[in-house]
């Protein structure tokens, strides 16, 4: 690889971020997206699409995802996991499929980031802690040792602004580092700072920037002069160097094709800290949590965490958090008459400061995004869930309304989120069971082939939920619900048995694992990549047995012949399959 | 610099359209690029068709002497001129429909897009786009889902049945929108066909095809093909419908990288509505095609695949 590759390069100005935009540049050859969401972070990802590789760059930015153009899937801030695949409404995407992020961070007016993790060092540093007046970026179509060739022996009038008139002054660079030019004026009052950004082989950026910033009535003398000047030296510079034929030659991109799997493709636990406790309503508990070490792993509306607990226990709590949210976990703790350990624990003993241990997220409770309308029923802490999918579908144009039914207003949960909703919340205080199926029979009324229905809360609320759904003709497929107690996940599959024909190893595969999984578990190592039995990556060959393919890899035929089955999603009729492996 | 050669067998034998028919005849002679030589397609009103390969080195897009000219085979399919750069099969596919008498069968345009043939005919089978790509033409947000369709592969076509997508103009005879069934047919490995009930006789079918021209390894043209019973609509109306749409594609098909078809199994992630492709890629897999393509997944494109255009 190219000399300096381990180094932080400017790649863009904050100001080609601001408004939801979506900015493209490379480095060193690489293409990148770079795009802020409205929490202020700063994404730099590789600019393709893990799918059929789009370019992101002409994807959009809502704020908290970026959306890519052709098929819609949409990525998270910070973790650039997948959450949402249009295509199949009720799936949750693969944990493997998670863009390649690059290192990056802002400081100084800029974007910084580096192809791979490099030290703290920064080309510049500044010791004023102003924001610097920070130049336009300009492009030059000249590689990188060009432009330091010609910025060693440049000089520039540097202006310095009084009220009136402008001084020029004219100097050599003090320090001629390889990425990084400084000048200064005479009285040392202030500094211009020119930074490289290697593009492609072909191509270089200067970024510059002045500190401290001058004052505001001298800023516009300031840019003019130095723009007129870094335009004049790029005319220079470009006509230089001869014309390369190459660069009017189509190149095909030049870098590795092979999908990045993101981090944390096989999780396990994972410490957090708990940052925040509160009270939320009366008997609920807010907690926060943040990792230990370095980030969350994706989630998508309607999931929860596992949790567990120093005294042996584990508990599962749906996570409330919005699209984007990815530096915390927030969850509901409702303090249960007869709690056996778990959220008596929580309440009494988990303060701010202790740490856990975490795993998930994982979603059974899967947000639709494809009906116009969307209704989700809350009971009580039954909100949790349902009030991450309505932060979700408040930043599409899909309408929602959000049902939360709790005994007085002293119940209600988490209202510090509220307000984004607007009239799509409607709470119901105080109803007796019988008003309160009273209330959704209205509020249902006889299906319209538009809409979606979520419930979740206490489990006599869900099934008169699903009863009266039913009575006014609504389709179950409709109709989606999680008990709030989830302690038994139910899993439509039987157990079988594998047996290992080349080690002679037999294994059994229960009802929530896959045969990848259990392989995995058993030391086998096998290559996977889409885990649902589309790619064809983690096929093996079948001696014996009757399999329940489930892919779409293979094809008819290959499904009749019944010797390769793909490990991710296939399964088994019979009680026992050999596999030849 | 040569634009680089083609080399597979697989694909010099094949059958490619390069011109329309009436382009040749009444705006000829037409030159134009197949699998990276440069090809003359002559014939005017009244003359045969004749097609000749340049094979004359050039060197930054200048040619330095005059080279040999080749007569290539010409044979004449559904309105445009095919050839071949090595030794085709005496057949070329058939599309029954286009015999039939009381229909409007003729191309529609030809569209030169920058990227392989390979991605142009995978955009083509795609229906997972039409929401993002087509929106308010061939699909609608928020209906995004794709039903669970099937695929067959009998060694020289692949089908794709049963696929079912709602839509709010099928095509321009439709006054609204409504869920549109298809067949898709992959008669070739460039020239991917789709069959839809038409909104006129529901018995029979409307097809709608792209033959697609391998112009270089990233560039392609796609030939579009048309075989309609709808009596309504004149060609200009029709025309302009099938341009808009390409035009829709066109933007996020040069957007898609890298622009040669990455075949490996991991270089993409494909899910249960990419099916179709999911097969193309392996039939060019196993036709042991590398021209337009990535073979495998860790390829690095270390030499640019440079071209004259
Ligand atoms: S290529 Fe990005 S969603 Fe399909
Ligand atoms: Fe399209």
């Amino acid at each position: 690889m190219a000399k300096g590759i381990a180094e932080w390069y400017p790649v863009a100005s904050i100001k080609d971020l601001r408004e939801r935009h979506v900015f493209q540049t490379e480095l060193f050859g690489h293409e990148l997206v770079v795009w802020q969401a409205d929490d202020g972070y700063v994404n730099v990802w590789e600019n393709r699409c893990l799918h059929r590789g789009s370019r992101l760059s002409v994807g959009i930015n809502d704020g908290a995802e970026l959306v890519c153009a052709y098929h819609g899937w949409r990525y998270a801030n910070q973790t650039a996991g997948c959450t949402y695949i249009p295509a199949h409404p009720s799936n949750s995407p693969a944990r493997t499929i998670c863009n390649r992020v690059y290192p990056s961070f802002v400081r100084h007016g800029f974007v910084w980031s580096a192809l791979e993790q490099c030290s703290d060092q920064l080309v510049v540093e500044l010791t004023n802690d102003d924001e610097p007046l920070v130049l336009r970026s300009l492009p030059l179509d000249v590689p990188l040792e060009e432009v330091q060739k010609h910025l060693q022996n440049c000089e520039f009038n540097l202006g310095e602004g009084t009220d009136d008139q402008v001084q020029k002054h004219k100097y050599a660079p003090a320090v001629g580092e390889p990425y990084s030019y400084k000048y200064r004026t005479s009285n040392s009052s202030f500094s211009v700072h020119l930074m490289l950004q290697p593009f492609d082989d072909k191509k270089t950026v200067i970024h510059g920037l002045v500190t401290p910033a001058p004052k505001k009535e001298s800023r516009l003398d300031w840019l003019l002069s130095l723009n007129t000047q870094l335009a004049k030296f790029r005319e220079e510079v470009e006509s230089s160097i001869s014309v390369d034929m190459g660069r009017w030659l189509d190149t095909d991109d030049t870098h590795a094709h092979q999908v990045s799997q993101g981090a944390g493709s096989r999780v396990s636990e994972m410490e957090v800290v708990v940052s925040k406790r509160w009270l939320t309503a009366i008997d609920i508990v807010g907690f926060e949590l943040r990792p230990v070490e370095g980030g969350l792993p994706t989630f998508q509306p309607g999931a929860h965490v596992d949790l567990h607990l120093p005294n042996g226990l584990s508990r599962q709590y749906s996570l409330i958090n919005g699209p984007g949210e990815q530096d915390r976990y927030q969850i509901g703790v409702k303090l249960e008459q007869n709690s056996r350990g778990g959220s008596k624990f929580l309440h009494e003993e988990l303060h701010e400061g202790d740490q856990l241990l975490l795993s998930g997220p994982h979603n059974n409770f899967r947000l639709r995004r494809d009906t116009p309308q969307t209704l989700l029923f809350a009971g009580g802490i039954g909100l949790t869930p349902l009030l991450a999918m309505a932060q979700a579908l408040e930043r599409t144009d899909l309408s929602f309304i959000l049902h939360y039914f709790v005994q007085s207003s002293e119940h209600l949960a988490f209202q510090e989120r509220f307000a984004q909703f607007g009239d799509q919340l409607k709470t119901h205080l105080g109803l007796s069971p019988a008003e309160t199926e009273q209330r959704v029979v209205e509020t249902l009324g006889s299906y319209d082939h538009l809409s979606q229905v979520y419930a979740c809360g206490p489990p006599a609320m869900i099934s008169m939920i699903r009863e009266t759904a039913m009575s006014l003709g609504w389709p179950p497929e409709a109709v989606h619900f999680e008990y709030f107690k989830n302690e038994i996940i139910l899993d439509e599959f039987s157990a079988f048995e594998i047996h290992l024909a080349r080690s002679g190893m037999t294994l059994s595969v229960d009802s929530g694992s896959t045969i990848l999984d259990v392989l995995r578990e058993n030391g086998v190592a096998l290559a996977s990549s889409c885990e649902q039995g589309a790619c064809g990556t983690c096929e093996v060959g079948l001696l014996e047995g009757e399999p329940n393919h489930q892919d779409v890899y293979l094809n008819e035929t290959e499904h009749e012949a019944g010797t390769r089955i793909m490990t991710c999603v296939s399964r088994s009729h019979s009680d026992r399959l050999v596999l030849d492996i | 610099m040569f634009a680089a050669r083609c080399e597979d067998a697989a694909l010099l034998d094949l059958w490619h359209p390069v011109a329309a028919i009436p382009d040749v005849r009444e705006r000829g002679p037409v030159s134009t690029q197949l699998l990276g030589q440069m090809l003359v397609v002559s014939g005017q009103e009244g003359e045969e068709i004749s097609i000749k390969e340049f094979m004359a080195p050039m060197v930054h897009g200048q040619v330095f002497n005059q080279g040999r000219e080749v007569s290539l085979p010409v044979r004449e399919a559904f309105g445009f001129v095919w050839t071949s750069l090595g030794a085709p099969p005496e057949r070329l596919f058939d599309i029954p429909e286009f015999h039939e008498t009381d229909r409007w069968s003729e191309n529609s345009g030809s569209f030169r897009v920058h990227t392989s043939a390979g991605r142009t005919v995978e955009n083509f089978l795609d229906l997972a786009h039409f929401p993002f790509v087509h929106e308010g033409y061939l699909g609608e947000q928020p209906y995004t889902e794709v039903k669970d369709y099937s695929v067959t592969f009998d060694d020289r076509e692949i089908w794709a049945t049963g696929c079912e997508f709602y839509q709010p103009i099928a095509a321009v005879s439709a006054t609204d929108g409504q869920v549109t069934k298809y067949t898709y047919r992959l008669a070739h490995p460039f020239c991917p066909l789709l069959y839809k009930t038409s909104p006129v006789d529901p018995k029979r079918f409307d097809v709608i095809g792209i033959f697609v021209q391998p112009m270089t390894e990233v560039r392609a043209c796609a030939h579009q093909f048309l075989s309609l019973l709808d009596e309504t609509n004149d060609d200009a109306t029709i025309k302009r419908f099938q341009a808009i749409i390409f035009g829709q594609d066109k933007p996020i098909l040069e957007n898609q990288v890298p622009k040669r078809l990455p075949l490996g199994s991991r270089a993409e992630t494909p899910i249960t509505a990419d099916k179709t492709s999911i097969q193309y890629r392996r039939w060019l897999t196993e036709l042991g095609i590398s021209y337009g393509v990535i073979r495998d997944n860790t390829q690095r494109d270390s030499e640019p695949c440079s071209e004259i255009f």
